[in-house]
């Protein structure tokens, strides 16, 4: 009985033991080109929408074209994206190519496993040529202290969406390009009656508030990337945009981003403030919404400039496949493929030639939100703004809760922000 | 006459050629430019005039036609001022002229990122990039003057031969190794104990460690290395700007751990999210567990599944619903009539994870404690019941004392779970509101401030550190509690 | 007992009547006042929330009136008449206030419950004060004869009474745990993607025939029944031996063994997540099953084997002995004895382990990254998008993913039910 028991764990052990003994540390190879080529792809895009139902058939495409490539294709959650790429990183399990925000690029540029970053610079293994399809911006977002992290695929930012048959209701005229923060204020005011509200947007976000802060003339950061959250007008945009909710009563009590869609959708908004990817659900849910231009600040006379984030294909430092890898980035970021999932998804291209085809100028929303989007300011791709958020966050809820002004919590948000900064260095 | 005809045809004639337009002349190319970069240069037979175009061109064979081969890029030639001139290294690739005095500059750049050279220009040497490495290619510059007439210098071949670099190898015996070790030495220390067992003549328990050997080895073995790594970490300066290259720092993240603004607030907070929860977990999973316990109850099993629900919905969405609910918008302030925005101020975000977090383990609860009250003799309590004992004497000395072996392990796992619950709080509201600028917020308990430290921060040595701080803290409450309510020990 | 009734005068007898006899009306409304005490305080902090004074003065009132009535029942059997009409005369008081206060207020579900709260039970005071059982106890002249006849009829009122009980303890639990659950449900059933609209306005299939028409969602439902009986099963097996021993067996080490399984629950595991991985990739044991499987069960381990021990700790010594005794191996013991008896504990560690691995979500992301290896929850997490959520589809999900495990519970219940009939040592 004894006996079997010992000879039973000790068998566990060895059979434990076993692979380690076996396997042989693997070597890296360059792929030689008869082999077939296997590609990952991590991708964030929901399960079952139409933006993963179009990429597939990119995919399958691009594996139709090139006979001798396997791509395999992962959907990995949007809110674990950059921490599950980070975890495979570390453990040498990173795909080939995954999707990222130029928001996350700031936040993974930093990282080293091993001495190497994350991803690949993809300087090398482009050309002018192929480079000079994108938006400049976009693809300057896409760099990551010199280096060039991504291919731009997509870009969004904030806007202005109304509902006009409420405007049509209370007999206020349509916004249009020459509305300033005033005159949306009046028209909110004037809409807002019983239970429909005349704006809907969460006046404690930092996202909303960045395009209000280039409004009033501030900026996030200065020529250096000193943080400069408490520059002039930073403050009487916060507190414009509070009193919305706590003055004004033109925004319902705590809205979120989650209840503000709702609200628009249930036609208890009149105005809102939200990108183009909810639009289709507000069609959907039979709102006849219309797209403005962000109105101007009167004080300033500039326009509220929203951020504008970029998203976009990028290349694993450890992919063993880096040159087919950047093709298919490429390929992902093709004019045909743009098109075909700004026309689908409402998700707004990148590519200089989408700029004058007309299928595209012809869509209002796209070309309505490409007019958003060259009004707007790119979010630079640095740590900083990846750390930004947090102080922006304590501040808001110091100022919402009436602890301290705006200007005291702005700037202590600044102080805090550059104590982070310094730790890192 | 006749002479001065001549010397004016001959300068008709003659001059044309004089002026002809520039070509690119003498390529060399250079196949060690680096991984996937050859690069180019070329002087130009006459100094290049504004409005002209260089365009370079590529093929994977020899080529005496644009038709047959790829434009890889163009530099313009015209006026440079206002454009910016980025150095070398700062833009997408490099390019460099020269006007004939051998001082090669970067070349400018527009608005579209297209390269631009003063007119003049005699030399260029660019780096070309995007090339597949290891394949010859062949090159070649095409001229298009302002009247867009074009020529094409003669193709040169070179191949790319700088390789890619190394990347990172995980090796995996080591890990084995590490586990391996583990396993080995569990199963000795089984071995060991044993025999001191038998030495000692203790013979009533002779298989009992065969018994407890697989759970202990599995556990061990998948267990005991991540832990014993994260231990390890908080002594390093880990941060996620040098992963795999940490050195030890001794006690330096506790320092800094312990220094931090709000660490006693968290601790406390924390302490009571599990004090509160627990105690009311039990006390309401008992109350269910006592109300169903009856076989005559109608609707019995209805009853139980309804109440089992919290634990069968995915905790992401019922948290969710739950924030939906108590936002001012929300059901809640429906239903009570009132106007309240809990969410917004610290001490009610506090009240409602709780709540939240209680109407999530009383399920888990009451479900165990009916397990446990099922195994109680019947007859105990009819023969109480007819010695006149009423029912909350009944409950309190027969049931309690009789459920004590079940409660114990239950309080104990439920306050460890309860302190380490990551869910609720992050989905409710991620440790907000945040009114403090560094530091933990108003709900973060220990666990999510420590993801906030690790995922946030980067700083993985510092969140180890924190990790091993609410270890120890655990570990301290367990063992006295354990030991003080003799947990390990069977009821008599 | 009283046995001999004759030796009694009518003073004494009445007294010592008194003493142990108490109508059981009487005594549920003691038991239940302090709750409609509470429920009052409750109220009145409710109504200073909605900011509405006047209400929160008439529940103030309120609360003081009860407390006195309460005061006043426990004092009902000096046998004074003022205190028996008094206890009619504050309940009808009471009744009153909580009708006028319901009147003036809005009138929402809440404020239904409230005055239900606070007039049935003054309405049943009146009722039972009234009876004539009731009035002859409260007057002080009971007899041993009709007291004796009063416990018979306690014993089925009381039992009747607890049953009651049970009901309302029992609705009050239902309706706080299922409201979210309703709410769900509405979601799954509105057309379009958002939370809110109203409350079950318009009723559509569309989100759960988009979930159950995706391939998708089948492969995630079939990984998740593999992987969670997989623990199931794993978990029962490691987790009932070391029970057994830890329960049985006196051993060097126990202590601590049984200390290590919790001490795997206490380090967070935010930081061993990547090691973990590496350990996993050692293995081999990457996008598979068995991986997670193993994961799982030795995440359930520590309160399989804590509560199989508790429960292994009741079952008497006495019965393995004599079993022993008779000529019984420790392994048939073991199969044939105990484990029969341990039905209901066992089922619970089985439900527990499954679940453990049904709802498990951060592991299964981060070491199964190939899609045909996602289980329900990271499927279910993959239905979120970067801007915005179908919450439409991923309601329906969710339901549908608590599907089995509901099923499960029902079956589950016939296992504690019938459980334990022999229960103990018989003879």
């Amino acid at each position: 009985m004894n006996g079997q028991r010992i000879i039973c764990s000790f068998s566990i052990v060895f059979l434990l033991l076993l692979p380690g003994c076996l396997s042989t540390d693997s070597i890296l190879e360059e792929e030689n080109v008869d082999q077939v080529i296997e590609l990952d792809i991590w991708h964030s895009f929901a399960a079952e929408s139409k933006e993963q139902a179009s990429f597939e058939s990119k995919i399958a495409l691009f594996m139709a074209s090139n006979p001798g490539v396997e791509v395999q294709i992962s959907a990995i959650p949007y809110p674990e994206a950059d921490q599950q790429f980070m975890i495979a990183a570390q453990g040498g399990e990173a795909p080939d190519l995954v999707r990222l925000s130029s928001d996350q690029l700031g936040k993974i540029g930093d990282i080293r496993v091993g001495g190497q970053p994350l991803l690949e610079d993809l300087r090398p293994h482009t050309t002018p040529i192929d480079r000079s399809n994108f938006d400049p911006r976009a693809l300057n977002a896409m760099r990551y202290e010199g280096d060039l992290l991504g291919i731009p695929a997509s870009q969004d930012c904030l806007s202005l969406l109304y509902n006009p048959i409420l405007f049509d209701s209370a007999g206020i005229d349509y916004p249009d390009e020459n509305w300033t923060l005033d005159d949306m204020l009046i028209a909110a005011k004037d809409l807002t009656s019983g239970d429909v509200n005349g704006l809907a947007l969460p006046v404690k976000n930092a996202y909303w508030w960045f395009g209000f802060q280039a409004g009033f003339g501030g900026s996030l950061f200065d020529m250096n990337g000193t943080p400069t959250l408490d520059s002039n007008g930073s403050a009487e945009a916060m507190d414009w945009m509070l009193n919305l909710e706590l003055n004004h009563s033109v925004v319902e009590t705590g809205t979120q981003t989650e209840s503000m869609k709702t609200q628009f959708l249930s036609s208890k908004a009149a105005m809102i403030v939200d990108g183009p990817w909810n639009w289709a659900t507000y069609e959907a849910g039979r709102i006849p919404v219309q797209q403005a231009l962000l109105p101007m600040v009167s004080e300033t006379g500039e326009r509220v400039a929203p951020l504008v984030t970029y998203k976009g294909w990028s290349v694993s430092k450890q992919s063993l496949n880096k040159e087919w890898a950047t093709r298919l980035a490429l390929f992902l970021s093709s004019s045909e493929v743009q098109k075909e999932f700004a026309i689908e998804t409402y998700t707004m291209p990148t590519h200089v030639d989408l700029y004058q085809d007309s299928e595209i100028t012809e869509n209002i929303v796209i070309s309505g939100f490409i007019g958003q989007l060259m009004e707007g300011t790119p979010a630079p791709t640095t740590r900083a703004m990846a750390m930004v958020y947090d102080p922006l966050v304590t501040a808001f809820e110091n100022v919402y809760a009436g602890e301290m002004s705006s200007s005291e919590a702005l700037s202590l948000a600044d102080e805090a922000l550059e104590s982070d900064l310094e730790d890192l260095s | 006459m006749k002479k001065y005809l001549v010397i004016f045809a001959l300068v008709i004639f003659c001059l044309p050629p004089m002026v002809e337009a520039s070509e690119a002349t003498q390529l060399e190319a250079d196949g060690d430019a680096g991984y996937r970069k050859v690069g180019l240069n070329w002087l130009m037979n006459s100094p290049v005039e504004a409005n002209t175009t260089l365009e370079i061109w590529m093929n994977e064979s020899s080529f005496s036609d644009t038709i047959d081969a790829t434009k890889h890029s163009m530099i313009r030639v015209g006026n440079v001022s206002g454009l910016q001139q980025p150095g070398f290294g700062e833009w997408y690739d490099d390019c460099s002229y020269e006007m004939g005095d051998g001082a090669y500059l970067p070349v400018y750049r527009d608005s579209y990122g297209v390269a631009v050279v003063p007119q003049g220009t005699i030399g260029v040497n660019c780096t070309l990039t995007g090339l597949p490495s290891g394949i010859e290619i062949h090159l070649a510059v095409l001229t298009i003057d302002a009247d867009e007439n074009s020529i094409l210098s003669s193709s040169i071949a070179s191949t790319s031969i700088v390789n890619d670099v190394e990347t990172v190898v995980i090796e995996t015996s080591p890990y084995i190794f590490a586990i391996g070790s583990i396993a080995l030495s569990m199963i000795a220390l089984l071995f060991v104990l044993r025999w001191m067992d038998n030495r000692d003549g203790r013979n009533t328990s002779r298989s009992a460690h065969f018994y407890i050997a697989p759970a202990i080895l599995a556990l061990s073995v998948l267990t005991f290395y991540p832990v014993l790594y994260g231990i390890w970490l908080s002594f390093t300066n880990a941060d996620q700007s040098h992963l795999g290259e940490q050195s030890f720092i001794g006690l330096n993240n506790f320092l800094t751990v312990i220094s931090t603004s709000g660490f006693f607030r968290v601790t406390v907070f924390t302490l009571v999210w599990s004090v509160v929860n627990v105690a009311a977990h039990i006390g309401f999973g008992l109350i269910l567990a006592m109300a169903l316990n009856s076989s005559e109850l109608k609707g019995r099993s209805v009853y139980r599944t309804a109440l089992l629900l919290p634990w069968a919905i995915p905790s992401y969405i019922s948290v969710l619903v739950w924030r939906g609910l108590y936002e001012p918008a929300g059901a809640l302030n429906d239903f009570l009539g009132t106007n309240l925005n809990l969410l917004a101020d610290a001490n009610g975000a506090r009240i409602v994870v709780i709540l939240v977090n209680i109407w999530l383990g009383i399920p888990f609860m009451m479900m165990s404690i009916s397990g446990a009250l099922q195994a109680l003799p019947k007859d105990m309590y009819e023969a109480a019941e007819v010695d006149g004992i009423d029912a909350f004497s009944r409950f309190r000395f027969l049931t309690l004392p009789n459920l004590r072996s079940a409660l114990i392990p239950l309080s104990l796992l439920g306050f460890i779970w309860t302190f380490n619950m990551f869910n609720v709080i992050y989905l409710m509201t991620d440790g907000g509101p945040n009114l403090d600028f560094d530091g933990p917020g108003s709900t973060d308990i220990l666990i999510t401030y420590v993801y906030d430290v690790a995922f946030r921060d980067g700083a993985y040595g510092v969140a180890a550190a924190w990790s091993v701080v609410i270890f120890l803290m655990l570990v301290a409450f367990s063992w006295t509690y354990m030991k003080k309510t003799n947990a390990t020990e069977a009821v008599s | 007992m009283i046995r001999n009734a004759s030796s009694f005068s009518m003073g004494e007898d009445g007294d010592l009547a008194r003493r142990w006899y108490i109508p059981a009306e009487i005594e549920s409304l003691r038991n239940l006042f302090p709750f409609v005490l509470v429920i009052n305080l409750v109220s009145f902090w409710l109504f200073i929330l909605r900011e509405d004074f006047d209400s929160a003065f008439s529940a103030s009132m309120q609360f003081l009136v009860s407390a006195i009535l309460l005061f006043m029942l426990k004092k009902l059997d000096r046998g004074k008449r003022f205190i028996r009409d008094g206890v009619i005369g504050i309940s009808g008081l009471i009744l009153l206030l909580s009708i006028l206060q319901f009147l003036s207020g809005p009138q929402i579900t809440i404020d239904i419950w409230m005055m239900l709260w606070s007039s049935i039970p003054a309405l049943w005071v009146i009722l039972s004060v009234s009876k004539p059982v009731v009035t002859l106890w409260a007057s002080g002249k009971q007899t041993v004869h009709s007291a004796e006849l009063g416990l018979s009829r306690n014993r089925k009122i009381k039992r009747f009474h607890g049953m009651i009980l049970r009901h309302i303890a029992l609705l009050h639990a239902v309706a706080f745990v299922v409201l979210p659950i309703l709410w769900i449900l509405d979601v799954a059933l509105s057309p379009g993607n958002s939370l809110g609209g109203g409350f079950f306005e318009i009723i559509t299939m569309e989100h759960f025939s988009n979930i159950l028409s995706s391939d998708s969602f089948w492969v995630w439902a079939r990984n998740s029944v593999i992987v969670s009986i997989g623990t199931t099963m794993l978990g029962l097996a490691l987790a009932i031996p070391a029970g057994y021993a830890f329960s049985r067996f006196r051993f060097r080490g126990r202590d601590y063994a049984m200390f290590s399984f919790l001490l795997v629950q206490m380090f967070p595991g935010v930081i061993i997540l990547v090691p973990y991985f590496l350990v996993m990739k050692a293995l081999g044991l990457l996008n598979s099953s068995l991986g997670l499987i193993l994961a799982y069960s030795v995440t359930a381990l520590p309160l399989c084997v804590w509560m199989l021990k508790g429960f292994f700790d009741t079952v008497p010594k006495e019965l393995e002995e004599a079993a022993l005794v008779d000529g019984c191996s420790q392994n048939q013991v073991f199969w044939r004895i105990i484990l029969p008896l341990s039905i209901p504990a066992v089922a619970v560690t089985a439900l527990f382990s499954f679940l453990a691995a049904w709802n498990e979500f951060l592991l299964a992301l981060t070491f199964n990254t190939s899609e045909d290896m996602y289980t329900l929850p990271v499927g279910l997490a993959s239905l979120i998008s970067s801007t915005g959520q179908a919450w439409g589809d991923f309601a329906a999900a969710s339901l549908l993913v608590s599907l089995p495990v509901v099923i499960l519970f029902i079956a589950f219940q016939r296992f504690l039910i019938e459980g334990l009939s022999a229960g103990g040592v018989k003879g």
